[in-house]
């Protein structure tokens, strides 16, 4: 029963505003642009990257370099088994001369292996390896021996790493071939252009034209050597990375199909997955998976291209310079749990709405908008008398001490001071399909001054609100 | 109704075993540098209980040996290196070596569990044979299954702390002369 009610409660999709564009979103995903005064959603703003950091140890990295990383982690891994972050563990051990070792496990003390050479003084080398605390997968699992940190790691960067920065080149290469092909085209049509010119006895400016020409010529020496060093270099490149077609395919081994399967050493379709590039089938070809990087994005309005949510720099602060949120402007429409929807009848439906600001108070009507193509019932509510919300207080005890004039009173379910309940009725019709659907419209004057210093007149914002389905008689 | 039966405690030598907040029922043996937390139970009510040595058994551990249906007395052994991490439980009779019962996992009678093997967070086994290595772990509410190639690490540096700090604030059992 609870857990009905606090699904009701966490179902934002019930009510929806409209944005500037006309499609709807629940109010906490909406942005209230104050320079335009109109709500923006995430269709009418730009997503811009500010940081991206790795949500483990919180290093940002710039973009470029994050790009250089395929967005990835250099020093966090992720447990290919089960995904949780992924410890480094250290093992200290004495070289081989002396068998006394001070390991920190009995374990792997079974296999001392040598570190430093033997001609060094017995110094203890400290290997490393990685655990999940989880599900208990070590690198030693996936085949890779205790190494020191920076073997460590590279062990782990992927075999076609090479290949990947040759094709990379590769099409470099080919980028730049493309790019002199296009300049030289422009050129030879621009020095026919003279040719024309000089024909019809149109002259130009001596020294500008000079100074082109001499230009010109040096940029037609320069693109000839690099066209010359991008044919050759291009077609090397390309061939010796190149993917050669075979027709001799490894036989499948002949007890394929008979050889009993063992579920714990296949690995699941999430494992094979998320490495997409190896998409290992075996649990024992699990390798670590460099953990991706996160983003703290910036939100612009389209239109008058100010920012709508700017998040701090640093990734350890998880706070905003910016944040014109419409949950933080506009009041909150919510539907009231406990009601019931009969078909072809009237029936009566409490809207909560809430004032999100602790210091002012707001004001607003909330008039019925039956013309909206979005609904499918008629609701009537309280349309010219205008509520006032006490600003937000968290301390506020529930005892009705709040004065309200008797008339309003007589439309209110409850009056919490920031929170109201106004008492509408909605008409049901009889040959309904699908689920109740009421259009309101909040007239509010938001509480922002303008940018100009004017005040802000009333505005509306319509508002879908889903009643969800309707009994029969 | 049978009687309860007398209590009967041996402990090893070198085993920490916190005096007044446990709660040990029947006859048990704990072995050598085994550690018992305070707020533990060991209830021997279906028979013995012989825990092995250098187990660590942390707070509100319970290590419950059933009665059984056919009032048969049967022996529950745990062996070596054996580590329940805080409110694990576990009725299971055959218990090998190297095992880890993470945080609030729950073990039934008819489990064996073999050597190294690792029992995830909260997980619940009734009904279970464990070979050796196997790694049982949830992953958004599925549970998944894994052999892994080597035993867990075992909680030696863990244990050596604790015997020296739980002494030092807490009551503990003395070590019964067994010769």
């Amino acid at each position: 029963m609870l857990a009905d009610r606090m699904a009701f409660l966490l179902n934002v999709d019930r009510v929806l505003y409209e944005c500037s564009c006309s499609s709807t979103y629940p109010l906490c995903r909406l942005y209230y642009c104050r320079y335009c005064l109109a709500l923006r959603c995430a269709d009418c703003t730009q997503h811009e990257a500010d940081v991206y950091f790795c949500s483990q140890c919180l290093q940002s990295h710039m973009a470029p370099e994050a790009k250089l990383h395929y967005m990835k982690c250099k020093k966090c891994f992720e447990c290919p088994s089960c995904q949780s972050v992924l410890a480094l563990r250290a093992v200290t051990t004495l070289p081989e001369e002396s068998p006394k070792s001070t390991e920190k496990e009995p374990v792997t003390s079974a296999t001392p292996t040598a570190s430093a050479t033997p001609t060094t003084p017995a110094t203890p080398a400290k290997k490393y390896f990685l655990s999940c605390g989880n599900c208990y997968w070590t690198t030693k699992d996936a085949g890779y021996e205790e190494q020191e940190l920076a073997v460590l790691y590279d062990s782990f960067f992927d075999t076609e790493q090479a290949v990947i920065k040759q094709l990379k080149e590769a099409y470099q290469v080919i980028a730049l071939r493309d790019a002199t092909e296009k300049t030289a085209k422009k050129s030879a049509s621009q020095t026919n252009k003279r040719k024309t010119m000089a024909a019809l006895g149109i002259r130009e400016d001596s020294s500008s034209f000079l100074s082109s020409l001499s230009i010109g010529t040096r940029g037609m020496s320069a693109l000839n050597r690099s066209k010359q060093l991008a044919n050759i270099s291009a077609v090397d490149a390309l061939q010796s990375v190149m993917s050669v077609a075979t027709s001799d395919v490894e036989a499948l081994p002949d007890d394929y199909f008979t050889r009993p399967l063992d579920l714990s050493n296949v690995t699941t379709l999430d494992q094979r997955l998320r490495d997409v590039k190896n998409q290992p089938a075996a649990t024992v070809q699990l390798k670590p998976l460099r953990k991706q990087l996160l983003i703290k994005k910036s939100v612009r309005c389209k239109k008058c291209d100010h920012s709508l949510c700017k998040p701090e720099f640093s990734t350890s602060n998880i706070k905003f310079k910016i944040q014109l949120l419409a949950q933080l402007q506009l009041p909150e429409v919510r539907i009231h749990p406990g009601y019931s929807l009969v078909a072809g009848k009237e029936c009566e439906v409490v809207l909560s709405v809430s004032n999100p600001d602790q210091l002012s108070q707001c004001t607003f009507k909330l008039v019925a908008d039956n013309d909206n193509q979005r609904s499918n019932c008629e609701i009537t509510t309280p349309s010219d008398v205008e509520f006032s919300l006490e600003p937000k207080n968290d301390a506020f005890s529930l005892d009705d001490s709040i004065e309200t004039d008797p008339e309003k009173e007589r439309l209110l379910e409850y009056n919490h001071g920031s929170k109201i309940g106004i008492k509408c009725s909605v008409n049901v019709p009889g040959d309904l399909a699908g689920n109740a659907k009421v259009c309101v419209k909040l007239h509010h004057t938001p509480l922002l001054t303008s940018t100009d210093g004017s005040t802000v007149s009333e505005q509306q914002f319509p508002i879908c609100i889903d009643l969800g389905s309707v009994q029969g008689f | 109704m049978d009687k309860p039966k007398p209590n009967k405690l041996v402990v090893g030598h070198g085993a920490i075993v916190e005096y007044a907040k446990t709660v040990l029922k029947g006859e048990i043996t704990i072995g050598k540098g085994t550690i018992v937390h305070p707020t533990v139970q060991i209830l021997a009510e279906g028979g013995p209980i012989h825990i092995g040595c250098n187990n660590l058994l942390e707070e509100g551990v319970i290590i419950h040996n059933k009665p059984s249906e056919d009032g048969e007395e049967r022996t529950m052994t745990i062996g070596n290196n054996n580590y329940f991490e805080v409110r694990s439980q576990s009725s299971a009779l055959t218990m090998g070596d190297n095992n880890v019962l993470q945080v609030t996992a729950k073990l039934g009678s008819d489990v064996r569990l073999g050597n190294g093997c690792v029992i995830g967070v909260g997980m619940c086994i009734k009904n279970k044979q464990l070979q050796d290595v196997t790694h049982l772990y949830q992953r958004d509410g599925m549970i998944q299954q894994r052999i892994g190639r080597e035993l867990p690490q075992s909680q030696t540096q863990q244990i050596d702390y604790l015997k020296n700090m739980i002494p030092s604030y807490h009551k503990i059992h003395k070590p019964t002369n067994t010769d």
